[in-house]
């Protein structure tokens, strides 16, 4: 007893002398308010969270709450307009409650009854083709039990719904929203928007299409009053145009290409952030057909391939490698044992051999019942590092003996085709894909799941996720999830080639940023501020 | 005159409904469809939701002819992606593209006929071949890595102008502003024009200084001055000014490149987002309003015509 | 007044009557009196010969990858470095001018054709098919084909053969107008009606009597049209709409570099120099071919 309190008086003391001396810094570092922060959008905002788009959540982010958010330090879901909730034992009832100073913009307390309306009239009603709703299909419906206590009833158990709900799931207001139609709730015109209030640190209050989006401060934030005046969201398409703006100082932060960080790296103001983000760009394969069913196949194609240099050359190495769908970033989930299939052009070799798939030596390109193994690999145009994926891989594969061919086409016609279900025509293709920062992988690798667009399927696999899902001991579900991981990766469903940094490039007077992408930060913007 | 105008109205109706009757078959015939139905998260079910909703189940037919009756009510749709009227969207940039074009347009004549004029009175002179050359230089160079080159010259090695946009939006903006902002675009946007029209002006001037009414008015003792001026000038308008005519929808068209690289906020821009995004009434909205805007600048200097040569009458 | 501009226009280039028995002698003649022309021919020659053997003339396979030898500065190995897979630029240039001159001179072939055919059907059908066509042509070319071209090629995809068409449907309209008024000015001559009563068709006429005539008008709008194509693609490419990789083109090239545009900016150059000279040498030669084959003389530069 004795020496546990010793103890904890040197503790006090070390801790005091560590705030001591940070102290100069500290004062330094005390947050401003005023200045306008200035961001990019690529597009017109909708500023409305019913639907998509990268512009539209830029905007529509620091307007409104969702009830869940991811922490800064490992991306776990903390409490936002929910200040706690619990899980029924069953994993079919979550209870939350909720903050009870929040207002909405137009001064209305935020209640019960807003949670209600969005989960039940929005989110699962089906006359209106709510663009998340796959995340949260499990939800079956929410009832208020007092003003600040909501009850969600689940269809099946799930403890992983909390992540779902930290990903652009906003509140909407019941007052304003209430006798909209479906229609009006999916697709509003901009004044309809303009009339909406949020929870958010920053309200709308311009929107000018083609050139700028701006929100100001909402003095009466739940978290106390933000720190800058006002965000002003332009609208810059073209990246070398941003890039300009940025080095003009017209612009505090932009996501950069890869090839453009030399261009600022050496700039004293500005300052260059490798975020990180859930995101992983993949060489896809349609797992239903030829050559791609026979996973030796799929798995002498990844060992084909020296990931590590293509990184190298595609992103400059501002990123990780990755063997399997999930993020190094959830490190808590992360199976660092996975080492994935290594460069080795021998082992492709003996794979496609033992596949079946024999070298013609008049033609040097494999063949397999007279079949040559041909490839068409599909991008989209117009994205630089995608295109300088594909014509890489073309010749890494081309080097064990597969005869290959590069299509490019247009973002959303190559999109279409990816999504047409089973019946696609698309053999092989590099996208990638943005998640919720949880290994619940089951929508993109589950059995005949609708954004299942590699139409893979291992039924062990599927099982393994599905009891995960129900398991409420965290240590057990992260066990399950390290096991998903061995499996994923050995089965090759697809090329995992990276998950990459956000390269954010900042003007040296942003205080305040978090280390996670800016989809991530912008649900915080609440506490960023700029230095003179 | 009246007689005429109402023709050349007609026909530009007709001519109206076969462009937007092409536009629209290729827009619906694409593969892929608007991105608003592409959210990878989004179910089958719901895309098929989503494409009632927008009216984009019904047969193309009957999709063009809603989309014309509302046309000829007035109404040009929303737009699928930013939700925004399309007629307010071509509000906001339509005024925007005018501005660039008209000042792309007042540059190019501005620097083009007198350099023109000199080039073909001094004919062989120095200034004659660094016109020439100029002209084909002018002409021949690819325009956005024009246009970039002269943004990392002129806005980020050189801090002088704004590297691109159309005002600053954090600081007071006034007609100033606008106009540091236009320099850049409107010199890149002026400069192949300038080119062409400065060697029309040059050839014209020299065919009409060769003509016999010249001739004679310079036997009879007509001052140097003012034979250029009273006499050649006023006929080599009209060729000069039918040529501007015709430059006209080259100078709207390659204001798509130009406000891709100086972030110009208008109909070019917005066609190049629209056509990415396949946002059918944006597409159709901005096909038809700067086609119509083109041809009744055309019809304009028709008429301008009739004030410049009196032998013409409709 | 049906049409204010073809009459006032004093750049129709129109053969006359009675020009030299051998127009090409003379053609030949003016053209080597015009220095700036001849050269710009005798270029042109060279890069074109340059892309007919672009694959023996280029010291690397244009697409091979070296990842190690990512943006190499100019050396002996590599004349003019390697871009950002480590292809050898010098033999990406020489393969692209091999795309980018067959874009244009594609392109342009398949306008004359047009051209040709409609303007050749205008003339000889007058009445309501004339009209009708040659609205057409003023329609086409009072609207902003640019923006036609990119919504178009942003639907369609661009294919090399979809940037074909597009460029060549976007560019027929002098051509018609062309032979079209020579069809008008060749069909009342008396050799042509003797020639069509004996039963020649119309399409026999078309190619001995009005095409020949026409031709000089022709081959300045072709030239023209090669310089316009050429530089359409490369417009096409910076809005991601050019010809797509790996194949080169110095329009996609171009459009490639300009993400290195801040730190090495020698890699817009070579496309960027390669799209302007060779443009520059058609319009170069179009405008001397133009004096050329003026019989009027009167615009010899």
């Amino acid at each position: 007893m004795r020496s546990r309190l010793a103890l904890a008086r040197i503790g006090l003391v070390l801790a005091l002398v560590i705030a001591l001396g940070s102290m100069p810094t500290h004062a330094q570092q005390q947050p401003r308010s005023g200045g306008t922060l200035s961001l990019p959008l690529i597009d017109n905002a909708r500023v409305w969270p019913v639907v998509g788009g990268v512009p539209n959540l830029m905007v529509y982010k620091a307007a409104f709450n969702m009830l869940i958010r991811y922490n800064d330090q490992d991306l776990l879901p903390v409490g936002d307009l929910a200040e706690r909730w619990t899980i029924g034992p069953d994993g079919k009832v979550y209870t939350f409650t909720l903050r009870r100073n929040v207002r909405w913009h137009d001064g209305r307390p935020f209640t019960a009854d807003d949670v209600v309306f969005t989960v039940n009239r929005i989110w699962t009603n089906p006359d209106v083709p709510f663009y998340l709703r796959g995340n949260i299909d499990v939800i079956e419906r929410a009832e208020k039990v007092d003003e600040a206590t909501v009850r969600l009833h689940l269809k099946v158990p799930s403890f992983t719904l909390p992540w779902m709900l930290g990903y652009l799931l906003p509140i909407l207001p019941e007052h304003i929203l209430k006798d909209w139609s479906p229609a009006q709730l999916i697709n509003p015109t901009p004044a309809m928007v303009r009339s909406v209030v949020g929870t958010g640190p920053f309200k709308l209050a311009e929107l000018v299409p083609g050139s700028h989006a701006r929100v100001v401060r909402n003095d009466d934030y739940y978290a106390g009053r933000p720190f800058l005046d006002a965000i002003l969201y332009r609208v810059i398409p073209d990246l070398d145009q941003q890039l300009a703006q940025l080095q003009a100082g017209q612009l505090d932060f932009m996501p950069l290409d890869p090839r453009q960080l030399s261009a600022v790296q050496n700039n004293p103001n500005i300052r260059i952030n490798e975020a990180r983000q859930v995101n992983y760009t993949y060489i896809g394969f349609h797992n239903r057909l030829d050559p791609f069913k026979d996973r030796r196949v799929r798995q002498a194609l990844t060992h084909a391939i020296d990931r590590e240099a293509l990184m190298r050359n595609v992103i400059g190495g501002k990123g990780m490698l990755s063997n399997h769908p999930i993020s190094p970033w959830l490190e808590w989930a992360y199976n660092e044992k996975v080492k994935g299939l290594e460069y080795s052009i021998v082992k492709a070799m003996a794979l496609l051999d033992e596949a079946g798939w024999k070298v013609n030596p008049q033609t040097n390109i494999r063949e397999n019942a007279g079949k040559p193994l041909k490839i068409i690999l599909e991008t989209d145009k117009g994205d630089p590092a995608r295109e300088q994926t594909a014509v890489i891989a073309q010749q890494y594969w081309k080097a064990v003996g597969a005869d290959v061919e590069i299509r490019m086409s247009l973002f959303n016609a190559l999109l279409a085709r990816v999504r047409a279900g089973v019946k696609s025509d698309v053999k092989a293709h590099i996208l990638w894909y943005v998640t919720p920062p949880h290994p619940d992988i089951t929508a993109y690798y589950g059995c005949g799941q609708s954004t299942n667009t590699f139409h893979y399927c291992n039924p062990l696999t599927d099982r393994i996720l599905a009891q995960a899902r129900r398991t409420p001991d965290q240590k057990q579900q992260v066990a399950l999830y390290r096991q998903v991981q061995e499996r994923i990766s050995a089965d090759a469903p697809v090329v995992f080639l990276y998950h990459p940094f956000e390269l954010q490039a900042l003007n040296r007077n942003v205080q305040g940023w978090g280390r996670f992408g800016f989809r991530d930060t912008l649900n915080v913007l609440n506490r960023v501020w700029k230095s003179q | 005159m009246a007689k005429y105008l109402v023709r050349r109205l007609g026909q530009t109706v007709i001519l109206m409904i076969v462009v937007t009757m092409a536009t629209f078959l290729l827009m619906t015939a694409a593969p892929g469809g608007p991105s608003i139905l592409l959210d990878p998260n989004m179910t089958a079910e719901q895309v098929a939701q989503m494409k009632r909703l927008l009216g984009l189940d019904q047969p193309i037919w009957k999709q063009y002819t809603i989309w014309m009756w509302r046309v000829v009510g007035g109404n040009l749709g929303a737009s699928f992606s930013a939700g925004t009227p399309v007629a307010e969207l071509i509000g906001h940039h339509l005024p925007n593209t005018l501005l660039l074009s008209g000042a792309a347009m007042l540059l190019s004549t501005l620097a083009a006929i007198p350099a023109g004029i000199l080039s073909a009175t001094r004919r062989h002179s120095r200034l004659d071949q660094v016109v020439t050359f100029a002209s084909f230089f002018g002409i021949s160079m690819p325009v956005f890595w024009y246009g970039l080159m002269l943004i990392v010259l002129f806005a980020i090695r050189l801090p002088w102008l704004p590297p691109g946009g159309m005002r600053d939006l954090q600081g007071p903006s006034g007609p100033l502003d606008v106009a540091l902002h236009l320099v850049l675009p409107a010199i890149v946007l002026a400069t192949a024009n300038i080119a062409q029209l400065a060697r029309y002006t040059r050839s014209s001037m020299i065919s009409v200084m060769g003509e016999d009414y010249i001739r004679t008015a310079r036997s009879k003792g007509v001052g140097a001055r003012s034979l250029l001026y009273r006499h050649a000038l006023k006929n080599v308008m009209i060729p000069i000014v039918t040529v501007t005519g015709l430059l006209l929808p080259r100078l709207v068209g390659g204001a798509a490149i130009t406000e891709t690289v100086f972030n110009w906020p208008g109909m070019g821009s917005l066609a190049v987002r629209a056509a990415f995004e396949r946002d059918y009434p944006t597409i159709m909205g901005v096909t038809l309003v700067i086609s119509v805007v083109v041809v009744l600048s055309n019809l304009i200097v028709d008429v301008l015509y009739v004030y410049l040569d009196p032998r013409i009458r409709y | 007044m049906k049409d204010a501009r073809a009459a006032v226009a004093p750049a129709s280039v129109t053969a006359q009557a009675g020009a030299p028995r051998s127009l090409s002698q003379l053609f030949w003649r003016r053209l080597r009196r015009n220095r700036l022309a001849f050269w710009s021919l005798i270029g042109l020659a060279i890069i074109h010969l340059v892309g007919l053997f672009a694959p023996q003339i280029q010291p690397y396979d244009p697409n091979r990858i070296e990842l190690g030898k990512k943006l190499v500065a100019p050396s002996a190995e590599h004349p003019f470095g390697t871009d950002e897979n480590g292809r050898d630029i010098l033999s990406r240039v020489i393969a692209g001018s091999r795309v980018s001159l067959a874009v244009g001179l594609a392109a342009m072939l398949f306008s004359l054709v047009i051209g040709t055919a409609l303007g050749g059907v205008a003339g000889f059908r007058s009445g309501f098919l004339d009209t009708f066509l040659m609205r057409t042509t003023d329609g086409m070319l009072s609207i902003p084909l640019f923006f036609f071209m990119l919504t178009a090629l942003a639907l369609i995809g661009s294919t090399l053969p979809n940037i074909v068409v597009v460029i060549g449907l976007a560019s027929w309209m002098s051509v018609a107008r062309v032979v079209r008024a020579e069809v008008l000015r060749t069909t009342p001559m008396d050799y042509v009606l003797a020639s069509r009563a004996i039963g020649c068709q119309e399409s026999r006429v078309l190619w001995r009597h009005v095409l020949p005539q026409a031709m000089p008008s022709i081959i300045v709008a072709a030239t023209l049209g090669v310089a316009t194509a050429i530089q359409f693609e490369s417009a096409l490419s910076f809005l991601g709409l050019g010809v797509q990789p790996p194949a080169a083109s110095w329009g996609n090239m171009l459009s490639n570099a300009r993400g290195y545009l801040w730190t090495s900016p020698l890699l817009t150059v070579y496309p960027g120099v390669m799209i302007f000279l060779t443009v520059l040498l058609y319009n170069w030669l179009g405008d001397g071919l133009r004096d050329a084959l003026d019989p009027t003389g009167t615009r010899a530069a």
